[in-house]
């Protein structure tokens, strides 16, 4: 695959619903090819440019659309970028053509030391610009529009001057980048830091969302942890589907990372979202040919 | 506005995870069930738990012999001490045998331990054997004009992912005897060392010992050593000519 420009990946091809790929499940997957819309590939996992689960990335590709979700790109830290984790992510991307790649609006580096965690960022101007410069880069290098998706957090800065629907919105806007809107996360931090789930959900620019997460979390003393390691909650659900009222077919993808369940549970858990997909499209259509009547 | 407000943020809260955390606590909200220490201590305790599982699944054997509370100790402080320098995770913990050795020595409780940083060196050389790239086949007519073309110039590597290891410790029994569900914690010196290559082949990763003329000659190779200086080690024996027969039909040299 050549990664000429930005639009060469059309994620607008990304259609229905996806589950995230997982290690277990691989044979089965490419045994049964159980009817699924694509799979997201965790896009670190398949860097190595060898061995099988190079080889696991490259097959499903094969069968499949696919995504490519990365956590190791450090959007938001002061490091320089790192190109060589960048070069691993373009030669994957090369090898399986991904319908879409992204990371996440945080940090995870310092000193060129890395936390393999999500760390949250201040919202403020000066946090805008560096990265929305540093998205620029990314996709200069990779020749690609990336999606960058909003993060679960168990804190928030009092440095912060810009809620974060605003901020995202407005460094999707500047680095002419896509949104990828876990609305697990959203939900995980009206618990955790007061977030305000309807007002995120009116005001994100759904255009520029090119891609929904759905996970589960866990609850825990005095917050909810982003495990990634249970059924969607009902509470996500309502809110998913508070935003597919927005008018827009986006593809939807089910994450589960932790304690990993056979994949039927996980497929159970797509057929959930897709007849929630569906009756939002069924409506939309029906919308289109009442409109096209007329 | 300071704009040199997201560094200063970016370095509080590195050195909260690892030390002081006051500085960075005094930049977070907090509520009254959800205190400023606590969210803060959300990732710091990910981060470690997160280092930590990764070294139980990079060194199991290790874990299961030192016990796995012991375990999470040691690998705790090597976590504070050996922060991950890779966005690649599955690149943590190749400094761990040497930590261990550190320990040891420091330790003189630990002295019956010392052949753990053998056995972690042989679990570190197999993760490495895993994620490797994949190897390229020797083409014999390239490999012999090459051969042809150079003499004595010449310099072989080895395929991706080989890696030997000498050993005095039966590290070899102890690795086998913990995949059967069983483990030794007594373990004495070995008469002779041991000489093990680690490789992978198609996807599976595997061990085996190999003599002490290979061991020379794939060190040699490790050592980017040219073919005459590889004669000189050999002193131009003809045990050099088999040795490099062997370690070509295993598959284990390129040029």
């Amino acid at each position: 695959m050549s990664m000429r420009s930005p639009n060469f990946i059309d994620s607008s091809t990304l259609k229905g619903i996806g589950v995230g790929l997982r290690a277990p499940h691989v044979a089965e997957i490419l045994t049964n090819q159980p009817e699924l819309d694509w799979f997201e590939l965790l896009a670190d996992n398949h860097i190595a440019e060898g061995g099988w689960l190079r080889r696991q990335a490259i097959e499903v590709a094969n069968v499949y659309p696919v995504t490519m979700h990365c956590v190791g790109m450090s959007i938001g830290s002061i490091d320089p970028i790192n190109f060589d984790y960048l070069k691993k992510i373009k030669n994957l991307a090369m090898e399986i053509n991904p319908k879409l790649i992204s990371d996440h609006l945080c940090w995870t580096s310092l000193h060129t030391h890395y936390s393999h965690d999500l760390l949250p960022l201040p919202y403020t101007e000066e946090a805008l610009i560096h990265v929305a410069s540093r998205i620029n880069q990314i996709q200069d290098y990779l020749g690609v529009r990336i999606a960058v998706e909003n993060v679960s957090a168990y804190l928030t800065y009092k440095h912060s001057i810009i809620n974060e629907v605003e901020f995202i919105n407005a460094l999707a806007q500047k680095a002419d980048c896509s949104i990828l809107f876990d609305i697990n996360n959203l939900y995980v931090n009206q618990v955790n830091n007061g977030q305000d789930s309807d007002e995120y959900i009116n005001n994100i620019d759904v255009n520029r969302v090119a891609e929904i997460h759905l996970a589960g979390f866990e609850e825990k003393e005095n917050y909810y942890l982003d495990a990634h390691n249970s059924h969607v909650h009902e509470d996500v659900l309502v809110l998913y589907e508070k935003f597919l009222s927005c008018n827009k077919d986006i593809p939807t993808l089910i994450e589960w990372d932790h304690d990993i369940p056979e994949f039927s549970v996980l497929y159970g858990e797509a057929i959930k979202a897709k007849n929630v997909h569906r009756m939002f499209n069924d409506k939309r259509e029906s919308e289109y040919e009442l409109a096209d009547a007329s | 506005m300071n704009s040199q407000m997201l560094a200063e943020i970016q370095n509080q809260f590195w050195s909260g995870l690892k030390y002081s955390d006051n500085e960075i606590i005094s930049a977070i909200h907090e509520s009254d069930d959800f205190k400023s220490t606590d969210r803060f201590g959300v990732y710091r305790s990910n981060a470690r738990y997160l280092h930590v599982s990764v070294l139980i699944s990079v060194f199991p054997v290790c874990e299961k012999i030192l016990g796995n509370e012991n375990f999470k100790q040691i690998a705790k402080k090597y976590f504070n001490d050996n922060p991950s320098c890779s966005p690649d995770l599955n690149e943590y913990g190749e400094y761990f045998p040497s930590y261990l050795y550190g320990l040891i020595m420091q330790r003189a409780e630990l002295e019956e331990y010392k052949y753990l940083v053998d056995l972690a060196q042989l679990e570190w050389n197999r993760q490495k054997a895993y994620f490797c790239d994949d190897a390229v086949d020797l083409d014999m007519t390239v490999f012999q004009q090459s051969c042809e073309r150079m003499g004595g110039e010449i310099v072989f590597s080895l395929q991706p992912g080989i890696s030997i290891l000498e050993t005095q410790f039966p590290i070899v029994a102890l690795w086998e005897m913990y995949q059967s569900g069983s483990i030794e914690k007594e373990v004495k010196f070995i008469q002779q060392s041991e000489y093990l290559c680690v490789y992978r082949k198609e996807f599976q990763v595997q061990h085996e010992k190999i003599d002490a003329d290979i061991f020379n000659l794939m060190k040699a190779i490790q050592n980017k050593c040219t073919l005459s200086a590889i004669a000189e080690i050999f002193q131009k024996s003809a045990r050099l000519n088999a040795a490099i027969e062997k370690v070509i039909k295993r598959k284990w040299l390129k040029v």
